[in-house]
């Protein structure tokens, strides 16, 4: 096979394209695809970090079949996906339609909603929440004024994890300004043919808007169950780093840190690792699945 | 002057040449960081330790000193608090870049030593002279006839109680060389009751508690060997039983406030106690002086309940931290002169006094005590008459599982506290995972 052979310029040119595409290349193979692959051969090892690792073949996996704080910390995580995820576009996308009616001032509000988005998984934000939701916290004190003794919402292990709930589905203003990107992307005129078909607003909404809307619904929905399945901060910061109290806020990175660095166990916690791009890789391969049964490209697709 | 939207030649190659500095900028500065060896003919050393903020001023005044004394030695000092300290060190230590002087503790110190990263301090004893220091302040660090540690001082746990607070409520301060655990609960509840809305006593959630009450059975959380459990199903589900007897007496914090303190990282500063709400709480004696500081009363301190006619003396004092060398130091000789300045210097001695515990040099105990506060003597006088009991030594911790057991123990105490656990099926459940770990 011949290919066509290239100008001199066009050689040059990608040279310099290779050059410029190193910085990234470097990065990828020194701070993501090396500790992958070293993490793979530390998840068949017992390694302690203080001395070299020792080859143990699959242990580290037979060994997760058996740990009951592994399967708390799944059952804990799913839960917390399972009740953020659909809440949090829900509530993005409902505020995404109310600033899409052309209110004045869209840039701010814009900026206003999308700032927690910027914060919530950081320190501050989580100690912050330590206060509001505290046993004296502000929630307690608004409660109070109606005469309700509420309980310490991140302290008592029936509550912790529905606070932290909040704290994510408070973090809503990335998925909202992608909606609004989509809410633009409709034509006019699909509404105006929806209206003089007699359609309501719910029926607009309901036969125009989601419709035309799934793709990024899928877009919004794939990229939350990726990240929140992988949620840290909130509760190390919110837990004092315990997953605490009684493992009720034990996430799955959570627990992993914790084995890796607290115990020094780093084989079990890299086989951890894995175990975690297993699932979330399924839960993806899931999400795509069943995306063919209702995500509408507009195409015919 | 074609092409003219598109950069030439020349400055394309000086993009390409920009980039790649930038790039060997980053690498060189990578190389950079390891910086343990010689400046300007001084032999730098790095020296790491957790605290508070009182303890990094004062280790830095102890530094500049043994700088002064030493003009051949730099030291590079990092420090940080308690969290982070460990979990710094872990990877330190797996990238082989331990510090060459570092402050450790118990049972953390074990995974250390059992794996070879410590220094045998025998191997220096000709600069790091350990004659004055008591043969029992050391035997926790001494494993397999190495020396890996040298104790920065003597601490001990007991009981802080806030006189004011007891003369509120109306209560008389228990004769701590009678109580029992039964009248600690009633202490509290009486306080509690009492018209002075005070809290009798902070919820322990540490394990500081359980080591006497073990010992006070005969047992203690080890065999003496270090190699297997040393405590019974039974003597734990007591501890457990007690605990849920003080939750339901009323007399301390609810569960949840204790959990938000103790995730909040709280310091003694913002204790209970300390802030004039509670009167008792259990805690690491040295602490008495921040303790103090922060509530601006003098504060006494009682011995543990339970020791008139217990099976084994419950106090213990042991050193709470100690200092230690890297295996891998290129420096022992330096390493070995700033361990033998920091424990057998009077001079500094006076700049530390008792932040990491009473020193356990006499000579220097003897230089600092004219200076010593009134809480300072009274920590001094708690751990005198704590080994007036004449107490056995508390046996050493299993390397594999020592560590893992505050942690066990205080999520499993939350499960009892909060009750998703009975007394029994935690002190089950404790044993097991503890035997899980060995």
């Amino acid at each position: 096979m011949l290919r066509s052979p290239l100008s001199q310029a066009a050689r040059k040119e990608e040279r310099t394209a290779w050059v410029f595409l190193l910085p990234w290349f470097v990065g990828m193979a020194g701070v993501t695809l090396g500790p992958m692959i070293a993490s793979l051969y530390f998840s068949m090892t017992d390694y302690n970090l203080l001395s070299s690792p020792e080859w143990v073949g699959f242990e580290n996996y037979s060994k997760m079949l058996d740990d009951p704080r592994l399967r708390t910390s799944l059952s804990v995580t799913f839960a917390y996906v399972a009740l953020s995820v659909p809440l949090l576009l829900a509530v993005a996308l409902a505020l995404a339609m109310i600033l899409n009616r052309g209110i004045r001032g869209l840039a701010f509000y814009r900026s206003v909603y999308y700032l927690p988005s910027l914060l919530g998984a950081s320190v501050a934000v989580g100690i912050l929440w330590r206060q509001v939701f505290g046993t004296d916290g502000l929630v307690n004190k608004f409660l109070g004024l109606f005469g309700i003794h509420g309980p310490g919402w991140i302290s008592n292990p029936d509550t912790a994890l529905y606070s932290l709930v909040v704290l994510h589905v408070w973090t809503f203003g990335s998925s909202m300004v992608i909606f609004l990107a989509g809410l633009r992307q409709i034509p006019e005129q699909y509404y105006e043919a929806a209206a003089l078909d007699g359609a309501g607003r719910w029926h607009q909404f309901r036969h125009v808007t989601v419709p035309l809307l799934t793709p990024i619904i899928f877009f919004n929905l794939v990229l939350q169950v990726i990240s929140s399945f992988q949620s840290f901060t909130q509760a190390f910061v919110v837990s004092g780093g315990t997953g605490g109290p009684s493992d009720s806020t034990l996430f799955y990175s959570l627990y992993l840190y914790e084995e890796g660095f607290g115990r020094l166990h780093m084989g079990y916690a890299s086989a951890m690792a894995w175990l975690l791009v297993v699932v979330v890789g399924a839960l993806t391969a899931i999400n795509f699945y069943f995306s063919k049964r209702w995500v509408f490209y507009g195409d015919g697709k | 002057m074609n092409h003219s939207s598109r950069p030439s030649r020349r400055s394309r190659l000086r993009a390409v040449g920009l980039t790649c500095s930038v790039f060997a900028l980053v690498l060189s500065a990578g190389c950079a960081a390891d910086s343990s060896g010689n400046d300007g003919g001084k032999t730098v050393i790095r020296f790491n330790w957790w605290g508070s903020d009182v303890r990094h001023e004062q280790t830095k005044q102890m530094i500049a000193l043994f700088e002064k004394e030493h003009q051949n030695i730099s030291v590079q000092v990092e420090y940080s608090n308690w969290d982070d300290y460990w979990k710094k060190l872990s990877t330190g230590a797996a990238a082989g870049d331990m510090p060459d002087v570092l402050q450790i503790t118990d049972p953390f110190m074990y995974s250390y030593i059992d794996n070879g990263q410590l220094m045998d301090l025998k191997k220096v004893k000709d600069v790091l002279n350990t004659d004055k220091l008591p043969p029992n302040s050391m035997s926790m660090t001494t494993v397999k006839g190495g020396l890996y540690g040298v104790p920065a001082g003597d601490s001990a746990f007991g009981v802080a109680v806030d006189p004011a607070a007891f003369k509120k409520a109306g209560v008389p301060i228990p004769d701590d060389t009678k109580w029992s655990w039964d009248d600690y609960v009633k202490t509290a509840t009486a306080i509690a009751k009492s018209k002075s809305k005070l809290v009798g006593s902070v919820m322990p959630l540490y394990p500081n508690m359980v080591g006497p009450w073990l010992r006070q059975h005969g047992e203690d959380y080890w065999t003496e060997d270090g190699s297997e459990i040393g405590f019974t199903e039974k003597t734990m589900t007591g501890y457990w039983e007690w605990v849920v007897k003080l939750r339901d007496s009323g007399g301390t914090t609810s569960p949840e406030a204790a959990v938000e303190a103790l995730a909040s990282g709280a310091g003694i500063e913002q204790n209970l106690v300390a802030q004039h709400k509670a009167a008792m709480t259990e805690m690491s004696v040295t602490q008495l002086g921040a303790l103090e500081a922060a509530s601006g009363r003098e504060t006494k301190l009682l011995l543990f309940p339970g020791e008139d006619g217990a099976a084994q003396v419950g106090a213990y004092t042991k050193p709470g931290v100690f200092y230690g060398a890297s295996a891998r130091t290129e420096h022992p000789k330096e390493a070995a002169q700033l361990l033998d300045f920091l424990v057998n210097s009077p001079e500094a001695g006076k700049i530390g006094k008792f932040d990491r515990g009473v020193p356990v040099n006499p000579d220097v105990l003897k230089a600092i005590t004219p200076e010593l506060s009134p809480a300072e003597k009274r920590i001094a006088d708690y751990l005198r008459r704590a080994n007036a009991l004449k107490p056995t030594a508390v046996h050493l911790p299993n390397a594999e599982a020592g560590p893992a057991v505050p942690e066990i123990f205080q999520r499993l105490n939350e499960d009892v506290l909060f009750d998703r656990l009975s007394p029994k099926a935690a002190a089950k459940k404790f044993i097991s995972e503890i035997k899980s770990q060995l």
